[in-house]
């Protein structure tokens, strides 16, 4: 019996997949399993194909929307234990873990129109093509509601999970609002720290002009000094890890396994 | 898993041809007595061996035996001396409850989805799970229940002590039956029993409308009320009451139930609200609502817009509740009444005009009387769980 687990990600070297890997890394060696990643798009405009030897595997963990919903159907018609991160498959019965975007995006909405009594939010979105950017602006606008807020489409950004693309969005942005906002909620905290940047480099006082919060929580948002709503993304690994070794150890699973989030207040608001 | 296995270690030296009322009696008395204990400490009402034989009336050497079991199971830990008495002597030894010693399983089914948290002995959530039913019913859904609770028992930081599972319709808890969920299609479903069975921890079931009451004595603000009444709205109406937060009881399908010439269920819940709106976009043909998608939320917002069909569907709805809370005003005239459920995303302004409506049918005084609140939290159903599966095996969060 296989004592190989693979996973299959577009980019080992991005913050969120490398610490998804470790804390699967951490896991499966206390287990005896070794890991092989699969780092299939490092190069964004010339992904390559799958060449993990699945069949050969014990199981299959897939971070995000790397691969096709079709192909992964088909790993799990084979039989073969397989578990999502970050990404859903609607109406199949194969696992996922996930974190908790809709109890975190009205967290940090909550906090930012009830602590930080703000109003007007810029919201920088995820990518819109992964189930992670749809949830968290879908969460945004219905936690809006909640507060009886509504906000121009304008003031919804494009942010790609990429920090050059939120920056540039709300360098745009800026030409035309420089007055009308008072805050900025990132959907993760790299595009949250280039918000600052931009922020600070436009002349706006953090947090006395604008409040700035983020999605998720790193070194990075550390050093910037960047109110979060951390995800344990390093546990976000592991959960899926032991998602995984549950169905090789030959308990079914199904549904979505789903990681709380905290709020970590620093000096941005 | 903890209580068990101790009745198995005791029923071992005991004949049961002869012992067997006997063996009963002094089982169920140690299972009281280690209750006891673990609920003082974990209540905060004494943190020694003597504290405790003073404060439950057991015998120094009893207490101390239980202490030492508890702490041989790890729901006990010695932090250290405390302060010496006024008299001197040794001073005791201090003892804490152990919330991560043992993870518990509360989940909630309604029509649509499977809702499950993994929590600690002190109630605190680790993870949550959620399966979606796509249709299923009957047996279909016990299949994916199973496969939900191994989504957590995969997850399990800490031995799993028991699980509950809250359910919409008529449920015998003590007998841990199902007697008739419509929306799942279950009759007669001996659920509690099938789960023992499957996971070999004890399993328990209970109505889902019972649960959001227990969680919101549990961990909400409402421990002071004598009495107090909860109304669920989600896909259906369920009703839930706890009396002296300790005796717990909840409606049949009070969806069923006519007033005036609908049911509750024709006008209140998702479903019904969505087919509304399809008769009223007939009538009123400007409104931002849309039939397919539309929430209790979405009506919230529609409602800041202006929007007329907006408006109906909050008077006829809220129009349902009054008359709902007018009955049990009239019946039962409880402390408090708790919204839970989809509704509340409405907000404030549903107290507001129920209470308003209210006191057109009741003495103002009688109403005024009586304190409204919603229930937030999303999850409140599957937290019940945890808490009366808490109180089932543990005694602790009674």
């Amino acid at each position: 019996m296989s004592t190989t687990i693979g996973v299959i990600t577009n980019n080992r070297h991005h913050v969120f997949q490398r610490q998804v890997i470790t804390g699967i890394e951490h896991v499966m060696r206390e287990h005896g399993y070794a890991v092989l990643v699969d780092s299939i798009a490092e190069n964004p405009s010339a992904p390559q194909p799958v060449s993990l030897p699945v069949a050969e595997l014990a199981g299959v963990m897939v971070i995000a929307n790397v691969t096709s919903d079709d192909y992964l159907m088909s790993i799990a018609a084979s039989g073969k234990p397989l578990t999502l991160i970050s990404h859903r498959i609607e109406n199949s019965p194969i696992p996922a873990v996930i974190p908790d975007n809709l109890e975190g995006i009205a967290r940090m909405v909550d906090y930012i129109v009830d602590r930080c009594q703000r109003r007007r939010i810029v919201f920088i979105q995820g990518d819109l093509s992964q189930n992670d950017g749809r949830q968290r602006t879908h969460a945004f606008r219905q936690r809006l509601k909640r507060h009886d807020l509504a906000l121009p489409e304008a003031f919804f950004l494009r942010g790609d999970f990429s920090p050059e693309v939120a920056a540039k969005s709300l360098r745009q942005f800026l030409e035309t609002h420089q007055d009308n906002f008072d805050a900025v909620a990132a959907a993760d905290y790299i595009m949250g720290v280039a918000a600052l940047d931009v922020l600070r480099e436009a002349g706006l006082a953090v947090p006395e002009q604008v409040c700035a919060v983020a999605f998720g929580d790193g070194e990075e948002a550390q050093r910037a000094g960047l109110t979060t709503i951390s995800v344990d993304v390093v546990g976000l690994g592991q959960r899926a890890a032991r998602q995984l070794l549950g169905q090789i150890n030959g308990l079914a699973i199904q549904g979505e396994t789903i990681v709380g989030t905290a709020i970590i207040r620093r000096m941005t608001g | 898993m903890l209580f068990r296995s101790r009745r198995l270690r005791f029923a071992s030296y005991l004949n049961p041809a002869t012992m067997k009322h006997a063996k009963a009696t002094r089982q169920q008395l140690k299972q009281h007595n280690h209750r006891l204990v673990l609920r003082c400490v974990y209540n905060g009402d004494a943190c020694t061996r003597a504290a405790l034989a003073q404060i439950t009336g057991l015998a120094k050497p009893t207490v101390s035996d239980i202490v030492s079991s508890l702490i041989d199971e790890g729901l006990l830990t010695e932090i250290g001396p405390g302060e010496s008495t006024e008299s001197g002597g040794k001073r005791p030894t201090l003892l804490e409850f152990v919330p991560q010693a043992r993870q518990v399983i509360g989940m909630a089914i309604d029509a649509y989805q499977i809702d499950a948290v993994l929590a600690y002995l002190d109630g605190s959530v680790v993870l949550r799970h959620r399966l979606d039913l796509n249709g299923a019913q009957g047996d279909a859904i016990v299949a994916l229940l199973i496969r939900a609770i191994n989504a957590l028992i995969a997850q399990l930081d800490a031995p799993l002590m028991c699980l509950c599972v809250g359910v919409p319709g008529l449920v015998d808890s003590a007998a841990g039956i199902v007697r008739d969920s419509a929306p799942l299609d279950w009759r007669y479903m001996p659920l509690a029993r099938m789960l023992t069975k499957e996971f070999d921890v004890p399993a328990y079931c209970a109505n889902s409308t019972e649960l959001v009451t227990r969680a919101y004595v549990a961990y909400g603000n409402a421990s002071a009320a004598n009495s107090l009444v909860t109304v669920l709205v989600n896909h259906g109406v369920e009703i839930g009451m706890a009396y002296r937060g300790g005796i717990y009881r909840h409606s049949l399908n009070a969806g069923a139930l006519l007033v005036g010439d609908d049911s509750l269920s024709d006008v209140l819940g998702t479903p019904a609200i969505r087919r509304r709106l399809h008769s009223l976009r007939t009538l009123f043909r400007k409104t931002i609502l849309t039939e397919d998608t539309m929430t209790y939320l979405d009506i919230r917002d529609a409602l800041r817009h202006g929007d007329m069909v907006a408006q109906q569907l909050f008077e006829e709805v809220t129009d349902r509740l009054a008359e709902i809370y007018a009955w049990i005003i009239a019946l039962i005239r409880p402390d408090h009444i708790t919204l839970a459920g989809e509704i509340v995303e409405m907000g404030e302004r549903v107290l507001d005009r129920i209470r308003q409506k209210v006191m057109h049918r009741l003495p103002p005084e009688a109403v005024k009387a009586v304190e409204f609140s919603l229930t937030e939290t999303a999850h409140s159903r599957s937290a019940g769980a945890v808490a009366y599966a808490l109180q089932q095996e543990s005694g602790i969060l009674a």
